[in-house]
């Protein structure tokens, strides 16, 4: 099987469904062992080269300390009723230690769902998916698809901007006030040419014919396989283990409106 | 003529919300298949009105009123079902860069079908087709970013050719491309038109290229009136003054042809020559006034071993005192990254740039601007105030000047720009070649001695940017040194002192303009450039004068 070649839409669906099952639970196990699940998935599957991988999970891995850490040291310690736990000079409850790992394991679940998304599908193929099964007008999808082009347009125009403004002798903004000046003098240059290129756009691709009706066909036609299935029962199947692990083992334990 | 059997418009009105006078003004014209024709006009003669209308976009898009009867084969437009039209008239956009809307090559061809529902195994036929005719089949599968600017202009005429159209209009589909892509996108467009026979309609700023192919003219003037419709070469003969006065752009050949019937050298026929043989025996000995290089001792700019990341590798030259330089080369050559160097706007990563003796990085970034001017190739970018009397004020009130100093050096710069009419308008509302001239006001007014500009004409008519020119002429006679970035074999042939071509971020020359054009056609060519029209002329001479002593002996 490949991530690649699965159906984008499916495979949207699969994993929202993943972070709905993983968001009923709050224990640390099972979300430890669905992680570890989803990234032997992603690699195993997903044909991802590591280092791209890395690049983007180190910040949601950071984020994810971040949490551990917060609710570590600012658990309630004076209410608890087990174990206490030493760490060097810090002293914490068992019970806190559990709730800050169970919360950092679940953010990095999540993080680990998307980033098997971003980094396995095409972001054509997922708008056509989304035009093709989930009947999203193509109004909306082409105009995410044009606005997806613009965005490292508006780059190079922002610098430019800055450029041309700095040789006129303005300064960088000093200060807070001095950057919110600064930047309300790039919004209007910048917006009056985004509005322009927009509207060339727009009458290009109203010029090829396209009026935004569903009437239309498709070069690339998205299917649903069965290897869709199997991957949504693949998933469903790496939660139930999950559970399973964690019931056996004493942790599990459903959300509860803990923290 | 071929009957007119495509468009026919008759009593065309379109005005705008806002303004007095109306856009176009009882156009009548017909257009037919196999035909190719040239739309001229200044700069707001409302030719992309006229493309609009044609191509039915108007009046749905449009803030305003259109009158008149519009056809399509006889059939009105107002019968057509929103995009139907497009199935037989398309059209080619001025800039590469916004007119797609997919990120692979193969998918924005396809997606013009798609609209048109045809089923996929159509368009995956179709679209091989298409990136065939154009030559880009070996880029299918990549995507548009990575593509060079001709070639997407060539994926531009892909997509529309995709589509089997009648007719196509291309509105200024060359005027970003460097000469060489630009003579290949006519040269593959004009195959094409002979191969399908199909209907061309051409708006162009820069005809010396098509001017081989034309059947027919149609000219606008200022005020949206059609006023000549008919062959070329005789239309341009007729109204030349008209032409001048109006700011449409002259080709070279027929200015020069102008010149020699003026002079009697060519006897005056109804209709100017068509090729450069034509003419090219008849000139007399020193009919260009070649501009004497201008050299100076002193060097002003010099760059030793400037890189720039990947972009520029090792770069030395020195730039002297009251030059003017163009940098020329292909698109992505990086030419504007160097300028930018040039100008203290980017730091290079390697080597050194030192201005009058300083290095550049040791100015405090408020001297260095007051040493050195840049002036964008959009010119909206620099604007920061309201008006355009605080526009040009801004760089001396920025130094504390008295105010009375201020008002009087900004009067004087609006003046001498031919802006005080609109000193109180706002920058945006300006014309193109107002806003050109505003640009390089503010870039003047603190005398600084050295100006950099990123292709200066471009998108002007012939007049804004003669106008143009000739300030910056002036101000190269007051001792300022000027470097342009530039597309334009003319002005580099008429104005530069120097000529630097760069050629994938090394400079591959660095000379005259005259030793540039020694080259050759090959090396020229090579750098995706041209030799300007004096010098085709003179090898067209030379060419003939051998064809005849080849005949003798």
């Amino acid at each position: 099987m490949n991530l690649q070649e699965l159906n984008p839409s499916v495979k949207a669906i699969t994993l929202i469904v993943a972070v709905f099952l993983l968001a009923f639970v709050f224990d640390p196990i099972t979300p430890l062992v669905f992680s570890l699940g989803i990234i032997t998935i992603t690699f195993l599957f997903g044909h991802v080269s590591f280092k791209r991988w890395a690049l983007y999970f180190i910040p949601f891995f950071i984020i994810a300390f971040g949490f551990f850490w917060t609710t570590l040291v600012f658990s309630d310690s004076s209410n608890h009723s087990g174990k206490l736990i030493e760490a060097g000079f810090l002293t914490f409850p068992l019970e806190g230690f559990q709730v800050a790992v169970s919360l950092a394991l679940r953010v990095l679940g999540f993080a680990l769902l998307s980033l098997l998304f971003i980094l396995t599908t095409n972001k054509t193929d997922f708008l056509l998916s989304l035009m093709q099964q989930l009947k999203l007008s193509p109004k909306i999808a082409y105009g995410v698809l044009a606005g997806y082009r613009f965005l490292p347009l508006m780059l190079t125009e922002l610098k430019t901007i800055r450029m041309a403004h700095r040789i006129r002798g303005i300064h960088r903004g000093k200060g807070i006030s001095g950057r919110v000046r600064e930047l309300k003098r790039y919004v209007i240059p910048l917006l009056a040419s985004a509005i322009r290129k927009a509207e060339r756009t727009a009458v290009a691709m109203e010029s090829k014919g396209f009026t935004g009706s569903r009437q239309r066909t498709f070069y690339r036609t998205m299917n649903i396989s069965y290897k869709d299935w199997v991957f949504l029962g693949m998933v469903l199947a790496l939660y139930g283990v999950s559970v399973y692990t964690s019931v056996s083992w004493g942790y599990f334990e459903w959300y509860n409106g803990q923290l | 003529m071929a009957p007119h059997d495509l468009v026919e418009i008759k009593d065309l009105n379109v005005s705008y919300e806002e303004a007095k006078q109306p856009v176009l003004h009882g156009l009548n014209l017909s257009l037919s298949k196999g035909e190719t024709t040239l739309l001229l006009g200044p700069s707001g003669s409302g030719k992309s009105t006229l493309m609009y209308t044609l191509n039915g976009l108007y009046p749905e898009e449009l803030d305003g009123k259109l009158t008149g009867e519009r056809l399509y084969r006889e059939r009105p437009y107002e019968s057509f079902n929103p995009g139907e039209l497009s199935r037989g008239i398309g059209v080619v956009f001025q800039e590469p860069e916004s007119q797609f809307c997919m990120l692979t090559v193969e998918d924005e061809v396809a997606f013009g079908l798609e609209n048109l529902d045809t089923p996929p195994d159509v368009i995956a036929e179709k679209v091989d087709r298409a990136l065939g005719l154009v030559g880009l089949s070996d880029v299918k599968e990549a995507t548009i970013t990575s593509l060079s600017g001709g070639m997407k202009q060539k994926l531009a005429l892909a997509c529309v050719l995709a589509m089997e159209p009648e007719l196509i209009i291309l509105d200024e589909p060359t005027s970003l491309l460097d000469p060489h892509s630009r003579q290949a996108f006519v040269e593959t467009v004009i195959s094409l038109q002979q191969e399908k026979g199909l209907g061309l309609l051409i708006i162009e700023h820069n005809l010396d290229e098509w001017l081989a192919y034309v059947d027919r003219c149609l000219l606008m003037n200022r005020n949206g009136k059609l006023f000549y419709d008919g062959p070329l070469a005789q239309g341009f003969h007729e109204h030349y003054e008209t032409i001048k006065k109006e700011g449409i752009w002259m080709p070279h050949l027929f200015r020069t042809a102008y010149q020699l019937m003026q002079q009697g050298v060519i006897n005056d026929r109804k209709a100017f020559p068509l090729e450069l043989e034509a003419i090219s025996r008849h000139i007399p000995h020193g009919f260009f006034k070649g501009k004497i290089p201008l050299s100076s001792a002193m060097p002003h700019l010099s760059l030793e071993n400037v890189s720039y990341k990947h972009i520029i590798h090792p770069v030395t030259s020195t730039i002297h005192k009251g030059e003017w330089v163009a940098i020329v080369g292909a698109n992505g050559a990086g030419k504007t990254t160097l300028s930018l160097l040039l100008a203290g706007l980017m730091i290079p990563s390697g080597g050194t740039i030192t201005l009058n003796g300083n290095c550049l990085e040791d100015y405090r970034s408020e001297s260095l601007w007051q040493e050195v001017g840049y002036v964008f190739q959009s010119p909206e970018h620099q604007f920061v105030a309201d008006t355009v009397f605080e526009e040009v004020a801004f760089g001396l009130r920025l130094q504390e000047r008295p105010e009375s100093e201020v008002e009087e050096r900004t009067e004087v710069m609006l003046e001498h720009y031919g802006l005080t009419a609109h000193k109180d308008r706002h920058p945006y509302t300006l014309s193109q070649g107002q806003k050109r001239r505003l640009s390089i006001a503010t870039m003047m007014v603190e005398n600084q001695g050295l100006l950099v500009l990123d292709e200066p004409t471009f998108g002007q008519d012939e007049h804004s940017a003669q106008e143009i020119i000739a300030l910056l002429q002036q101000r190269q006679q007051e001792g300022a040194t000027l470097v342009m970035v530039t597309h334009d074999m003319e002005l580099v042939d008429q104005h530069a002192d120097r000529a630097l071509v760069m050629e994938n971020g090394s400079l591959a020359f660095d000379g005259s303009p005259e030793e540039l054009w020694e080259k050759g056609e090959h090396w020229l060519t090579h750098h995706q450039l041209q030799p300007p029209f004096r010098v085709r002329l003179e090898q067209a001479a030379k060419k003939g004068a051998d064809t005849i002593e080849s005949a003798r002996a």
